[in-house]
């Protein structure tokens, strides 16, 4: 056994490293894909993804030359969550707007970029195609915010910045949880067409709830992570906790009312089914807060949430 | 109508051609050349003609230059034409083999068969590498093609309402488990099929510019050869019979053309609409001809319908790109209706 040992450390050791090997100024970065090539300096990086990439590099201190927006309903571009979350937009930056699904390769192009971040969602555009504009280098979306700022601050150099973040977030995580008795459950639903939908992972709002010491309701924690299924109307009960939560988009201009509407449209007089709402502890939150892999947007969430659990008329009895 | 007779080879082959059909056919080559110019020239990045002309000859003002015009602008000007032009010849063939105005490849299942072998791997193996997609709907539209002709030549007599009927039918019951993998999917695969199902030709680069090419390269002939077992089965059944025309194997084998053809074109920029069905009309409305040179025609249409779709959505709202299977229907339909209106008016008269 010990001969077998050693031959495979001879062979090994005679192998040659398979470590991507780069040029001068140029350092090897691991990423979703695979290993790419990327300067060690980088100055203009191309974001193809707003909420999920332009956003926390923007909170870690890069700000991108170019990056993918969502179109509002007035055919102005957005860069989602990016303005309450960073206050950088379009109109106040000179970060351009390269299109939305798929984005303009030409204009990408245009930008001359050093480095092209490509998040997995945008595949109407290929890395190979993307490759032969500028280094390029994939991310995976549903990441949390944890996993999502650990990449970007490996990737910026900026473990500093994050570590600061990761402990405010420990801070106001700690005082949430303080006001969470044991045993509270939750749960987070949408009015959709005929019945609600849910996922979980509820991008953000899961991890800081869970964080907190709540717990999510047995309907929606045995939900397979990725998918989003649609549940009847006839069902809305097992959704019934001593909180639960809907979400709104801001960047379609969305305000709770339209979450409450289609939670009414969904049942009719779903207020009075679940306990929670009955007893006000049904809350609309903006989405962009709860599922941007921002800290900043995070302690905004977690501010809400502790401001709802500070509230003494509302607090579940049992 | 004057009509230009050639008699080659010691009269050996025969062409009988509409010069009208010629001129139009000309000017379609020359609106075709024109679109794919100014798609050359046009976009988000900044190159004057002579920069798109140096370097196409090999000197780019930049490096970058040879990337946008090479691997970009040119890949998707060639494959805009090819396609259309394989979309629309695939919807003349079965219109002419089922004597139906309302046939596209939709009815024989190609783009449904795509269609669900695409968004199957999309929703299902969100995993899978983009590599896989042009092969699983090409494998797609043949497996269901193949299945509707095998139905539907179960029995003899009326196999061409059976077809008809039978496509209809199973492409129907295909588009319903399509359906329900993009409602019950994960919403953002859900999303990227349905990008895809749009058609689009964002993506396209050499690969596609070569299959297509040899796809044009070994079907055209055989649709040349070909042509004059249309000219018969569109006379029908008794007619072809009575030409000396095996009408059953004619059938299979234009059909099998027909699907073959637009198989290569859904692989390459998923299942564009509405171009198999209104090309051929539309080549028919701009001057009467022989099956031959309509088929020229249509190949010309469908090219330059693609080809404008693709430029106008690459450069109309950009950075915004609509897909072209969008415009397709947005810019044909209201010319398509225009042609129909004038034809009609010509015949009150």
């Amino acid at each position: 056994m010990r001969r077998i040992s050693l031959a495979v450390l001879a062979i090994c050791a005679a192998t040659p490293s398979l470590a991507l090997e780069c040029g001068d100024g140029m350092r090897a970065f691991t990423h979703t894909t695979g290993e790419t090539c990327i300067p060690e300096n980088l100055q203009r990086i191309v974001s193809l993804g707003s909420k999920n990439v332009t956003v926390p590099l923007i909170e870690l201190g890069h700000t991108p030359v170019g990056s993918q927006g969502s179109l509002r309903e007035d055919g102005t571009a957005t860069i989602r969550a990016s303005a309450v979350s960073t206050g950088v937009k379009f109109d106040n930056s000179d970060i351009t707007f390269v299109g939305d699904y798929p984005v303009d390769l030409e204009l990408v192009a245009a930008l001359e970029p050093d480095l092209i971040i490509w998040p997995d969602w945008q595949d109407e555009v290929n890395m190979d195609q993307l490759t032969l504009i500028a280094p390029t280098i994939a991310y995976a979306t549903d990441a949390t915010v944890h996993d999502a700022q650990a990449f970007y601050a490996r990737l910026l150099g900026a473990e500093d910045e994050l570590a600061r973040a990761k402990a405010r977030y420990d801070a106001q995580i700690a005082q949430l949880a303080a006001l969470v008795p044991a045993g509270t459950t939750v749960s987070v639903i949408h009015g959709g067409d005929g019945g609600f939908w849910t996922s979980y992972p509820y991008g953000n709002l899961t991890l800081i709830l869970e964080d907190a010491g709540f717990e999510v309701v047995d309907i929606q924690a045995s939900i397979v992570p990725g998918e989003y299924p649609t549940f009847s109307a006839e069902r809305l009960q097992e959704f019934d906790a001593d909180w639960v939560f809907t979400t709104y988009r801001t960047d379609r201009g969305q305000t709770p009312a339209d979450a409450t509407a289609a939670m009414e449209n969904a049942f009719p007089g779903y207020c009075d089914v679940l306990t929670a709402c009955a007893a006000g502890r049904f809350i609309a939150l903006p989405r962009e807060e709860v599922s941007t892999p921002s800290y900043d947007a995070v302690g905004a969430a977690i501010f809400a949430l502790t401001t709802h659990m500070s509230n003494p008329f509302t607090q579940p009895t049992n | 109508m004057s009509v230009l007779v050639l008699s080659p080879w010691n009269g050996r082959i025969s062409l009988r051609l509409h010069c009208h059909a010629l001129v139009v056919a000309a000017l379609l080559l020359v609106a075709l050349i024109g679109v794919s110019v100014a798609s050359l020239m046009s976009g988000s990045y900044p190159l004057s003609l002579r920069g798109v002309w140096n370097t196409l000859a090999g000197n780019p003002p930049e490096e970058i230059a040879r990337t946008v015009v090479w691997e970009f602008r040119f890949p998707r000007t060639v494959v805009s034409a090819i396609a259309g032009a394989l979309f629309g010849l695939s919807g003349a063939i079965l219109q002419y083999v089922t004597r139906n105005p309302l046939a596209d490849p939709s009815l024989v299942g190609v783009s449904q068969g795509a269609g669900l072998a695409v968004v199957s791997a999309i929703v299902l193996f969100p995993e899978m590498n983009l590599f896989w997609r042009p092969l699983l709907a090409f494998a797609g539209a043949l497996a269901v093609a193949a299945l509707i002709q095998s139905i539907a030549m179960q029995r003899t007599g009326g196999a061409t309402m059976r077809f008809i009927l039978t496509g209809i039918g199973v492409a129907a019951f295909i588009a319903a488990i399509t359906n329900a993998m993009l409602t019950y999917g994960d919403i953002d695969q859900a999303q990227a099929a349905l990008g895809w199902l749009a058609g689009s030709i964002h993506a396209v680069g050499w690969p596609e510019v070569w299959s297509l090419t040899l796809c044009l390269a070994i079907l055209v002939p055989a649709l040349i050869w070909s042509a004059r077992y249309l000219s018969a089965l569109r006379l029908g059944p008794e007619v072809s019979i009575g030409l000396g025309v095996p009408i059953r194997s004619a059938r299979i084998g234009m059909i099998t053309l027909s699907v073959a053809l637009a198989a290569f074109a859904v692989a390459a920029v998923g299942p564009l609409g509405f171009v198999g069905l209104v090309a051929p009309h539309l080549a028919r409305r701009l001057a009467h001809s022989g099956v031959g040179q309509h088929l020229l025609l249509t190949a010309l249409t469908g090219a330059l319908m693609v080809g404008l779709a693709d430029f106008v959505g690459r450069i109309a709202f950009a950075p915004v790109q609509i897909p072209a299977g969008i415009l397709t229907a947005i810019l044909g339909v209201p010319v398509f209706l225009l042609l129909i209106l004038k034809t009609q008016s010509t015949r009150q008269l």
